[in-house]
C-alpha cells in the first residue's frame, strides 16, 4: 500500500517540475547515448578485425604441434594429420579446417632474391578460408588438387623477383637433411592491394610442400568457426581431444592484433565510464536539490509514518523514472546513429590509407557498427544503474531529515 | 566587481551543488587533457621513429627500388652524390644504406638441422647511424657492428634461437646474381622500431655488406637528416635539384609515407572530435546543474529586479557566476591532468598491459610501433578545455537567466 503511495508520489514531484526532470532525462540520456555509439562501433571494430585476423590465415583456433608456442619453429609437423584432421571436422562448429604446413625459403629469379614463408595448402579449403586468397585479384589461376611442382606468389613478390606467370622460381631452403632446392612454375599471382602483404604471399601444393622441403606431414590446422563467440567453448573441446597437442586462439597467433583489439576496448570503456560518471555527478546534483526544496514534505510523510527505507524508495523510484525516459532518448539518438553506422559503415581508407594490411593480415576497408537487441539492454541498464547510483547519496540525505527540525525552518 | 562578489557568494551558498558541478567538470577537463596527451605521445613516437631511424627526412633511391627492392636497382657513383650532397649550405648528415634479402642459420653446429629464416641484411654507415635518431642508436660502441660482427633484430634473433657471442650463417646472392655466403658473429640483439630490422635485420657495416654483395661505390638507399623534420619537403627539392640526383628518385618522409602523413595531419581533427565528445557529455551534465539552479532561482532574481537592478545586471551575475565555476572546475582538472600527464610521461604507459594483454606492439605500414605510450603535455589541450567550458557554462546559464530578467519583478517573485 505504501509502496503504491510512494510510487505516485514520487511520479508526482517529477510532474511537478517537468523541466529539470526533462533536461536530467536529456543528460542522461546524452551520456548514454554516447556509450551507446562507442559501444556499437568498437564491437564493430573488434569483429572486423577478429574476421580479419582469422580469416588471414591465423584461424579463431589452430592446433599446432607441441612447443609451437615457445619456439614458433616453421618446421614442426602435427603426428597423424588425417585423425586430427577428421576428428576436427567432426566438430559441429567448425566450419572450415584449413590443414597448412609452413617452410621459410629464398626464391631466385635471374640475379633477383626474395625470402618469404612459402605455406602449403590444400587448394580447395584454401579458397575458402584464405580471404588473402578469396578477396585478392587473381592473374593466371590458383593451385589445384594434384598440381606438381607450381605456386602462387604475391604481386609485390613477383615484381621484386620480375617475374611473372609461367616463370619458374629458383627454391632455396634448409630441410631436415641440409640445403635443398627445387624450381616451381608460377601459375598465379595473387593482388591484395597491401604491398607488404603482397610481398610475403607464396602458396604450393601440401604435396609440393613435402616434395621439396623433405618435412612430411601438415604443420598447423587451421579452423574458422561459425561464430567467433564459440572460440572458447570448441577450444575447450579440442583440447579434451588433443591432450598432447597445442590448442591456439588467434589471439595467441596474433598478439599485436589481440592486444590492439583489448587495448581500444579497454580504453573505450574507460572512456565511456568517464562520460557516464561526469552526467551522473549532473544527476545526483539534480536529485540533491529536489530532495532539499522538499524537506517539508517529507518532513511531513516522515511524522505520518513513512520509514526511512521508503523514503529511500521514494528517491530510487524517481531516479528509475529519470532512467527511464533517459533511455529513451538514448535510443533515440544512439540507436539511430548505431543503425547508421551498422548500414552505412564508415570507410577506415581515410584513416588508414590504401593499404589495409596490418602485418599479415589484410583488414576490411570498412568497419560496420553493431546494431541488435542488446543496444535496448544496453540503454536500459546504463541508465539505470548510472541513475539509480547517482541517487543513492540524495536518498541517503532524504532518508535522514529529521521531522520536527525540518518543519520547525 | 560587485557582481563578481555576488556570484563568488551565491556560488558558497549552495556548497554541494557547486561541487558536484565543479567535480564533473574537473573530471572532464582531466579525461580531456591526458587523453589527448596519450595521443599526441603516441603521434610523436610514430613521427619520431618515420624521421629518425626509419626514414630520416628525405631519401633518395632508384626510381623503381622502392617498388621492387632489388639488389641491382642501385644509386650508382655514390661517392660523387655523397660529395654533392655534403657540400651543400644546408646542416645534415647524410648516411647510405644497403638491403639484400638472404636466408640466415645458425651458424653453430647442432643435433638438429639448423631452421633458415628470410632475413634481410641492412648494411649501414656505422658512424653516422649511431648518432641521436639513427638505426643505431640504442647500442653502446663496443656492440656496434664492425668488420664480421652483425646486430641481429630481436625478432629473429629468436626465431632462430641465438643470441649475443654465437655464429650466423648468412646465404644469399651477390649484385651479379652468383651465390653468397658467409659467416658473422652476432655482436648485439636489437629492438628496432623499424619493423623490417626486428623482424629480419642482419645490420653489419656498409663495407662488409658491400663485400658481401660485391658492390663498389654503390647503395640502395641515401637517409638524409636535416635539421627539422617539418622542412623535409623543401630540403627534399633543394636536393632533387643537384645535378648528380637527377636520374633518382628523391622523396621527402611525407612523400614517401603519405599514409602517416595524413594521421599525423589528422591528429588535430581527432583532438577536436574527442573535445566535441567529453563535453557534450559534460555539457549535458553542466548545463542541467546551472539551468536548474538558474530557474529555481526566479523568485529571487525578480526581488533583485524589484529592487533596482537591470535585468542585464541579472543576466551578468548569473553569467559571472556559472562562468566562474566552470572555470574553476577546469583549472582543478587542467591541474589534475596535467600532473597525470608528466608522471605518465615519466614512467609510459603499457596501452596493451592495461587491458591485460601481453603484446609489446603492432606492426603497422613497416613501423613497429609499441604499445607503451609516453603522453606529452600540450598547452594548447588545457585552452580547449577553457574556451569549452566557458562557452558551455555561458550558452547554459544565460538562457534561464534571460527568461528570468524578462519577467516582470511581480510575476517573477509569485512563481
Amino acid at each position: 500500500m505504501i509502496g503504491r503511495i510512494s510510487g505516485r508520489y514520487a511520479l508526482r514531484s517529477l510532474w511537478r517540475h517537468p523541466r529539470r526532470t526533462i533536461l536530467s532525462m536529456v543528460g542522461v540520456g546524452i551520456g548514454v547515448a554516447i556509450g551507446l555509439i562507442a559501444t556499437s562501433w568498437m564491437r564493430g571494430g573488434t569483429e572486423m578485425q577478429i574476421r580479419a585476423v582469422s580469416e588471414s590465415g591465423a584461424g579463431h583456433l589452430r592446433v599446432v604441434p607441441k612447443g609451437w608456442t615457445a619456439r614458433r619453429e616453421n618446421t614442426l609437423r602435427l603426428p597423424d594429420a588425417p585423425a586430427i584432421d577428421g576428428a576436427v571436422r567432426s566438430i559441429p562448429a567448425v566450419e572450415l579446417a584449413a590443414p597448412r604446413a609452413r617452410v621459410n625459403a629464398l626464391l631466385a629469379f635471374g640475379n633477383r632474391s626474395a625470402g618469404v614463408e612459402i605455406v602449403g595448402v590444400d587448394p580447395e579449403v584454401e579458397q575458402r578460408a584464405n580471404r588473402i586468397v578469396f578477396k585478392s585479384r587473381l592473374a593466371g589461376r590458383y593451385l589445384k588438387p594434384g598440381d606438381q611442382n607450381t605456386v602462387v606468389v604475391g604481386r609485390t613478390l613477383a615484381d621484386r623477383l620480375r617475374v611473372d606467370l609461367d616463370d619458374d622460381l629458383y627454391v632455396t631452403l634448409s630441410g631436415p637433411d641440409g640445403v635443398r632446392s627445387a624450381m616451381l612454375s608460377i601459375v598465379g599471382v595473387l593482388s591484395t592491394g597491401a604491398r607488404d602483404l603482397d610481398a610475403g604471399i607464396c602458396h604450393v601444393n601440401l604435396e609440393v610442400m613435402e616434395k621439396i622441403s623433405g618435412y612430411a606431414g601438415i604443420g598447423e590446422i587451421s579452423i574458422l568457426l561459425d561464430d567467433y563467440r564459440r572460440i572458447e567453448e570448441t577450444r575447450r573441446e579440442l583440447g579434451r581431444q588433443f591432450a598432447g597437442l597445442e590448442v591456439l586462439s588467434w589471439k595467441e597467433v596474433n598478439p599485436g592484433i589481440a592486444a590492439n583489439v583489448e587495448g581500444d576496448r579497454g580504453f573505450m570503456r574507460a572512456l565511456v565510464a568517464i562520460i557516464i560518471v561526469v552526467v551522473g555527478l549532473g544527476i545526483v546534483s539534480a536529485q540533491l536539490t529536489a530532495v532539499m526544496e522538499r524537506r517539508r514534505e517529507i518532513a511531513v510523510l516522515t511524522a505520518l509514518g513513512m520509514r526511512a527505507r521508503q523514503v529511500v524508495g521514494l528517491v530510487v523510484i524517481e531516479a528509475v523514472s529519470v532512467a527511464l525516459g533517459g533511455s529513451v532518448i538514448a535510443l533515440c539518438i544512439g540507436g539511430g546513429v548505431a543503425h547508421w553506422l551498422a548500414t552505412r559503415g564508415v570507410d577506415i581508407r581515410a584513416l588508414m590509407g590504401e593499404e589495409f594490411g596490418f602485418g599479415d593480415v589484410l583488414l576490411d576497408p570498412y568497419i560496420y557498427g553493431d546494431f541488435g537487441s542488446w543496444i535496448v539492454f544496453y540503454a536500459l541498464a546504463v541508465s539505470v544503474a548510472a541513475t539509480v547510483a547517482a541517487s543513492l547519496y540524495p536518498a541517503w540525505i532524504a532518508s535522514r531529515v529529521e521531522p520536527a527540525d525540518a518543519l520547525r525552518t | 566587481m560587485t557582481t563578481l562578489r555576488i556570484a563568488w557568494r551565491n556560488l558558497g551558498r549552495n556548497r554541494k551543488r557547486s561541487l558536484l558541478a565543479l567535480g564533473a567538470i574537473a573530471l572532464a577537463q582531466t579525461t580531456l587533457v591526458f587523453v589527448n596527451g596519450l595521443f599526441a605521445g603516441s603521434y610523436d613516437q610514430m613521427l619520431q621513429t618515420i624521421t629518425g631511424p626509419m626514414m630520416g627526412h628525405v631519401q633518395v633511391h632508384h626510381p623503381r627500388w622502392r617498388e621492387e627492392r632489388a639488389v641491382d636497382l642501385y644509386i650508382d657513383r655514390l661517392d660523387a652524390v655523397r660529395a654533392q650532397v655534403g657540400a651543400m649550405e644546408l646542416p645534415m648528415s647524410v648516411s647510405p644504406r644497403l638491403y639484400s634479402a638472404v636466408l640466415a642459420a645458425s651458424g653453430e653446429k647442432s643435433e638438429q638441422p639448423a631452421d633458415a629464416e628470410p632475413a634481410v641484411i641492412v648494411g649501414v654507415d656505422v658512424s653516422a647511424e649511431s648518432t641521436r635518431d639513427g638505426l643505431l642508436e640504442s647500442l653502446e660502441p663496443q656492440d656496434r657492428p664492425q668488420g664480421n660482427k652483425v646486430a641481429l633484430g630481436r625478432v629473429l634473433a629468436n626465431r632462430l634461437n641465438v643470441s649475443e657471442g654465437r655464429e650466423l650463417a648468412v646465404i644469399g646472392q651477390d649484385v651479379d646474381g652468383f651465390p653468397a655466403s658467409d659467416l658473422f658473429v652476432i655482436a648485439a640483439i636489437i629492438d628496432s622500431p623499424v619493423d623490417l630490422v626486428k623482424t629480419r635485420g642482419v645490420v653489419m657495416c656498409f663495407h662488409t655488406a658491400a663485400g658481401f654483395l660485391a658492390i663498389r661505390d654503390q647503395a640502395h638507399e641515401i637517409v638524409i637528416r636535416g635539421s627539422k623534420a617539418d622542412q623535409a619537403d623543401e630540403l627534399a627539392r633543394e636536393v632533387a635539384a643537384l645535378p648528380a640526383l637527377s636520374e633518382l628518385e628523391v622523396l621527402s618522409w611525407r612523400e614517401a609515407m603519405p599514409e602517416f602523413s595524413r594521421m599525423i595531419d589528422m591528429k588535430d581533427w581527432f583532438d577536436m572530435i574527442f573535445l566535441a565528445i567529453v563535453f557534450v557529455a559534460s555539457a549535458s551534465g553542466i548545463a542541467n546543474t546551472s539551468m536548474m539552479s538558474s530557474f529555481e532561482r526566479t523568485r529571487e532574481f525578480g526581488m533583485l529586479l524589484a529592487i533596482g537592478m537591470q535585468p542585464a545586471g541579472v543576466v551578468r551575475m548569473v553569467l559571472a557566476e556559472s562562468v566562474f565555476l566552470g572555470l574553476m572546475g577546469v583549472l582543478v582538472g587542467s591541474l589534475v591532468g596535467s600532473a597525470l600527464v608528466l608522471l605518465a610521461a615519466h614512467t609510459g604507459i603499457n596501452y596493451a598491459a592495461l587491458a591485460g594483454m601481453e603484446a609489446a606492439d603492432i606492426a603497422f605500414g613497416g613501423i613497429s610501433i609499441s604499445y607503451t605510450i609516453y603522453p606529452r603535455f600540450e598547452f594548447r589541450h588545457i585552452l580547449f578545455g577553457f574556451i569549452a567550458v566557458a562557452i558551455t557554462s555561458a550558452l547554459a546559464s544565460t538562457w534561464p537567466a534571460t527568461l528570468a530578467a524578462r519577467l516582470e519583478p511581480a510575476k517573477a517573485m509569485r512563481l
